[in-house]
């Protein structure tokens, strides 16, 4: 039986049952944005087998101008009604892969490029598993710190103020879309808050952060508030970084549990040299932002960039403690990524950082010169020293965000900001 | 086809015997020869085989050293010798349903079993030829298929307590509340909920339900019963059980049943 006509069916029976009118068909652009279009219910079943083709010109990264005929192809098993709207004339959303129209290979589609990553892993007989936590900001509708919440890490109280109500209206939207919630709580800095969600193989959890990313907003904006995953929102509060519990299985084992007295596999370490290793050509993608290189400072809990400086590998990396014999639970937290960047190429590169370091037999150092880069025109100077970005998210994907990126540093320099008037008129 | 074949209880001459027929008529199948097995009673096809280490038949595959017992999955097909004389332990495993071809020495001992008895086993005599063999292992292959396939075709609507499960019109409602799944967990749902208190490993979810998963392997076995859990359980409503090192089966509820 053909698996995917039965799939498609499930779906057209499923859209008639639940009153579905309008499917909205996502994908991201290169900077991981949630992008889309809807599509009536009357032409599911057409876009279905045909794909949809829309004009990707004006999308980031997605193509040149001149190759803009883009085609939207749904990926059936991430169908799922949105149930943040009301059961008459509900929407439902499908996660998408991107082809040019004449299918030549000109459009980068970066959950393609993760799909790509997780298969050739799986050549290798690995299975890539990843819980992350995310934090954010609730803020009020100026986009500050909303009054009152002064509350810090863990606090439980429960006045509206610090956004517990809305944290777990969208723990509850999570659950209904199927996106286990694994704990949620009040970050250390006022407004900041912390969802993590439980561990799923890579590409479902790309696609749950971005969904997360935006029921957390759409929550926000519900309340009359506003929600942010920006890096660093303000100079005198914490950072929001995006936490990844990573875990590679063989099979049913997790293959970085370790026999007894140890917390890793002789695997598992070399996955962990391998993401210390190649932390600097990665940052590209784990901190793609201006903004990225403000969390990546001393006593903000957050790795500290600075080349060459020796910091503890534990700022970066940390092996949670597991029970004994529950090797099951193993795995490695990666603290380099922020909350802005594209989880799909991200994890590309995390992946490969990790399968180069069991490849190449990399050891852990004992001690360790931070090798972050400190802005973004160092990450882009890191990530053009060797082939690791381009090898770890393919070239198309790699040339792309390389161009949006030096734009980005370009367009900056371009802005005479408050800092430096303040600062320099006294003196100059 | 059988991804292994077991040999169980033969003597050497006759395991030999069947190692030659059997490479002769499957080349990709393992051969193992099986010198004792362990079953769990609470399960009813939970088995695992020890390894005839001793014996060094160039035909045999190499199954790790680590671990050397191993556990019986629905892939698996087991031919196995019943002895002369009543053993409890044999009389425990030809009751286990996993796939398999008897060879049996003296009927009298297991008729008893034998007649009150019509699933598909089948029997042969030692010595015996290619063909038949041949044929044999093919009606357990088709009849391993075959009861795959009545797993999700069985019934039209599946009832359990509050939970309704309508597989013609893709339709789950728990308390008359219509439930979101998604088609990988209605069709868990649907295998789990046809055959309550049957045990289903990962291996065999994945193979029913997935055919086969680049990006997630067994575990995603794990994550779609978490959140099919998290659609359908609550602190009443207890439908699926972890079985651990196993894998899940649905918890056996009379329909009806509201007395909690």
């Amino acid at each position: 039986m053909n698996k995917n006509s039965d799939t498609k069916e499930f779906i057209l029976k499923q859209a008639s049952e639940h009153d579905v009118k309008f499917i909205r068909l996502w994908f991201t652009d290169i900077l991981g944005r949630l992008k889309g279009f809807a599509i009536n219910v009357e032409d599911l079943e057409d876009s279905i087998d045909k794909g949809v083709m829309f004009d990707g010109g004006a999308i980031e990264g997605l193509a040149r101008a001149t190759e803009s005929d883009t085609l939207a192809i749904p990926d059936l098993s991430t169908w799922q009604i949105l149930p943040w709207r009301p059961n008459e004339n509900s929407v439902a959303r499908l996660f998408c892969n991107l082809k040019s129209f004449d299918n030549s290979d000109s459009i980068v589609d970066s959950r393609k490029v993760l799909q790509d990553k997780l298969v050739e892993a799986n050549q290798y007989g690995y299975k890539f598993y990843v819980g992350p936590e995310i934090e954010y900001y609730f803020l009020d509708n100026n986009k500050e710190i909303i009054d009152g919440d002064d509350a810090g890490y863990f606090d439980q109280t429960s006045d509206d103020n610090t956004g517990a109500n809305l944290r777990r209206e969208c723990v509850l939207n999570l659950e209904q879309m199927g996106i286990p919630v694994r704990s949620s709580h009040h970050e250390v800095s006022s407004g900041q808050h912390e969802i993590s969600l439980k561990h799923t193989d890579a590409l479902t959890m790309a696609d749950s952060i971005i969904t997360t990313r935006l029921i957390v907003k759409q929550t926000a904006i519900k309340h009359g508030g506003f929600a942010t995953f920006m890096p660093r929102p303000f100079e005198y509060l914490n950072g929001s970084g995006l936490h990844f519990h990573l875990s590679l299985y063989e099979g049913e084992n997790n293959a970085f549990g370790a026999k007894k007295n140890k917390t890793l596999s002789k695997l598992g370490e070399g996955f962990l040299a391998g993401l210390l290793h190649y932390s600097s050509e990665m940052a590209l993608v784990t901190n793609q932002w201006l903004n990225s290189y403000k969390r990546l400072i001393p006593n903000l809990e957050a790795p500290i960039a600075g080349m060459g400086k020796e910091i503890k590998i534990s700022n970066i990396v940390r092996v949670p403690h597991i029970n004994a014999g529950d090797v099951d639970n193993s795995r490695i937290e990666f603290r380099l990524p922020d909350s802005a960047c594209n989880p799909y190429l991200a994890l590309s590169a995390i992946l490969h950082a990790g399968i180069e370091g069991i490849k190449k037999n990399l050891a852990v150092p004992k001690n360790w010169e931070s090798n972050i880069p400190n802005t973004l025109y160092d990450a882009i100077k890191e990530s053009q020293k060797g082939n690791f970005l381009q090898d770890a998210i393919g070239i198309d994907a790699y040339n792309s965000i390389l161009i949006n990126k030096e734009k980005e540093w370009i367009e900056h320099n371009l802005v005479v900001t408050d800092y430096e008037r303040n600062f320099y008129m006294k003196f100059l | 086809m059988f991804d292994r074949i077991f040999l169980v209880g033969f003597n050497i001459r006759s395991e030999d015997r069947l190692i030659k027929i059997l490479d002769e008529i499957f080349h990709s199948s393992r051969i193992i020869c099986i010198k004792d097995f362990v079953i769990d009673t609470k399960l009813p096809n939970k088995v695992a085989y020890q390894i005839n280490k001793e014996q060094n038949h160039p035909l045999l595959s190499h199954e790790e050293d680590k671990d050397s017992m191993i556990n019986v999955d629905i892939e698996d097909l087991s031919i196995i010798n019943l002895p002369y004389t009543y053993s409890k332990e044999y009389f425990n495993l030809i009751e286990t349903s996993i796939s398999k071809i008897l060879s049996i020495e003296n009927f009298s001992i297991y008729e008893s079993y034998l007649s009150n008895n019509n699933n598909s086993d089948q029997i042969i005599s030692i010595p015996t030829n290619n063909n038949d063999l041949a044929m044999r292992i093919q009606i357990a292959n088709k009849n391993l298929k075959l009861s795959i396939k009545n797993i999700s075709q069985s019934e039209k609507i599946i009832q359990y307590k509050n939970l309704k499960i309508d597989t013609e019109k893709y339709l789950v409602t728990l308390e008359d509340k219509k439930i979101d799944l998604t088609f990988k967990e209605l069709e868990l749902l649907k295998v789990l909920a046809s055959n309550p208190g049957r045990v289903f490993s990962r291996e065999n979810l994945l193979k029913n339900i997935w055919d086969y998963d680049y990006y997630g392997g067994t575990r995603t076995v794990d994550v779609h019963v978490r959140r099919l859990r998290t659609k359908i359980e609550d602190h009443k409503n207890n439908f699926i059980e972890t079985i651990w090192n196993v894998g899940y089966k649905f918890n056996e509820i009379k329909s009806g049943n509201t007395n909690e």
